[in-house]
């Protein structure tokens, strides 16, 4: 008679549940994640620490009305999109994954920002907050679930945010 | 060769043998239970009874976004001690209006730190996609789910703000109070500080 191991069975099956009870969409690590199209994106709300985005366009044929304020104070920026801002949105619209962070690090400091890609067809927009990199570890990091992603983000993209309308901008920033 | 079994050994690999099956057909259930229970989460949401919709502490919102098609309203602050700073924007008009925010915005901007809602519509509302606007409380420094919503403003006195979310099936009647939704329109001129 064939004797069945019990033990390997449980643990199969417990494996198993743990398996299931992971509710977060995973994560494509290799992969490119594509949250949304760029060119569909009519509204971009970014949000850090110290400087905040906001802009949006009727179509998608329309440059976008972009506004960046500082916490350092003085008149909101006010011009029309350019090349630097469309880089912004294909660059946070699709994240190439490369690996899980091994080390975790603080999920609220001024290196975090979130990044809100609205194409109008939902209530919501996508949200993701990605921490630009420091001068430690160089890459750019995204929370998902409760998990952290290192991703493919160009760095000139980041100074192009820092940099305000002066970047992304099409014309010369107009204060009010 | 071993000798045979007694009686009571061989009961006794019978009941272990059972014991062992009963745990593994339990951990079985139990997976396939939990299985079934996520997938009908996500493919059959159930309409929301009468009650509150969320409630958000108001010091954690750093942001205030309200886009319709004729205006988009974005509020911020740089932290919960300093008093929001409002930017508007009209689609088709040049230039930005920019104040900070005055009595009139704390109370609206309150009011929507919580919502309490009625029953689904029996018959929703099909509005065409330019009469909604969005809403969302914007939360920098906590990475947990946003609150984000779309609504109707009431065309006539009397009726409520309708509201509907993107992953809870139906439409519902807010107890927002529409005139305060009516002043967002207004820009600074209706919830900025006075000079």
């Amino acid at each position: 008679m064939t004797c069945v191991r019990p033990i390997p069975f449980l643990l199969a099956l417990c494996a198993a549940l743990a398996g299931c009870i992971d509710e977060c969409t995973p994560v494509p690590v290799g992969e490119r994640l594509t949250l949304i199209e760029a060119e569909e994106v009519l509204q971009v709300v970014v949000s850090g620490a110290n400087l905040k985005l906001f802009a949006y366009r009727q179509t998608v044929v329309d440059p976008f009305d972009v506004v960046v304020v500082r916490s350092g104070g003085g008149p909101a920026e006010h011009c029309r999109s350019g090349p630097g801002f469309t880089r912004l949105v294909e660059a946070s619209s699709a994240l190439p994954v490369i690996r899980q962070a091994k080390t975790t690090v603080e999920e609220v400091s001024p290196e975090w920002f979130i990044i809100e890609l609205w194409d109008g067809s939902k209530q919501s927009g996508i949200e993701q907050r990605l921490r630009r990199p420091t001068s430690r570890d160089g890459g750019t990091l995204m929370q998902w679930c409760y998990k952290q992603y290192v991703v493919e983000f160009d760095p000139a993209v980041w100074d192009s945010v820092s940099s305000g309308c002066r970047a992304l901008g099409a014309a010369p920033a107009v204060a009010g | 060769m071993a000798a045979p079994l007694k009686r009571w050994q061989r009961h006794m690999r019978l009941a272990g043998w059972s014991i062992i099956g009963l745990f593994a057909a339990g951990v079985a259930a139990l997976a396939l239970k939990l299985s079934y229970d996520i997938v009908t989460y996500v493919d059959e949401p159930e309409l929301m009874e009468p009650g509150q919709s969320y409630g958000v502490a108001d010091y954690i919102v750093s942001e205030v976004l309200f886009t319709a098609a004729d205006v988009k309203f974005y509020a911020y602050r740089w932290s919960s001690e300093q008093p929001f700073r409002i930017v508007v924007l009209r689609p088709g008009q040049d230039g930005v209006e920019e104040c900070v925010a005055g009595e009139a915005f704390d109370r609206w901007f309150f009011q929507t730190t919580e919502m309490y809602h009625g029953a689904a519509l029996e018959y929703p509302v099909a509005a065409k996609p330019e009469d909604w606007a969005v809403f969302e409380l914007i939360k920098y420094e906590t990475p947990v789910e946003e609150n984000d919503m779309r609504m109707l403003l009431p065309t006539r006195p009397g009726e409520p703000i309708i509201v509907e979310w993107a992953h809870i099936p139906g439409q519902y009647p807010s107890e927002w109070d529409p005139e305060l939704f009516a002043l967002v329109k207004q820009g600074c001129a209706g919830l900025g500080a006075r000079p």
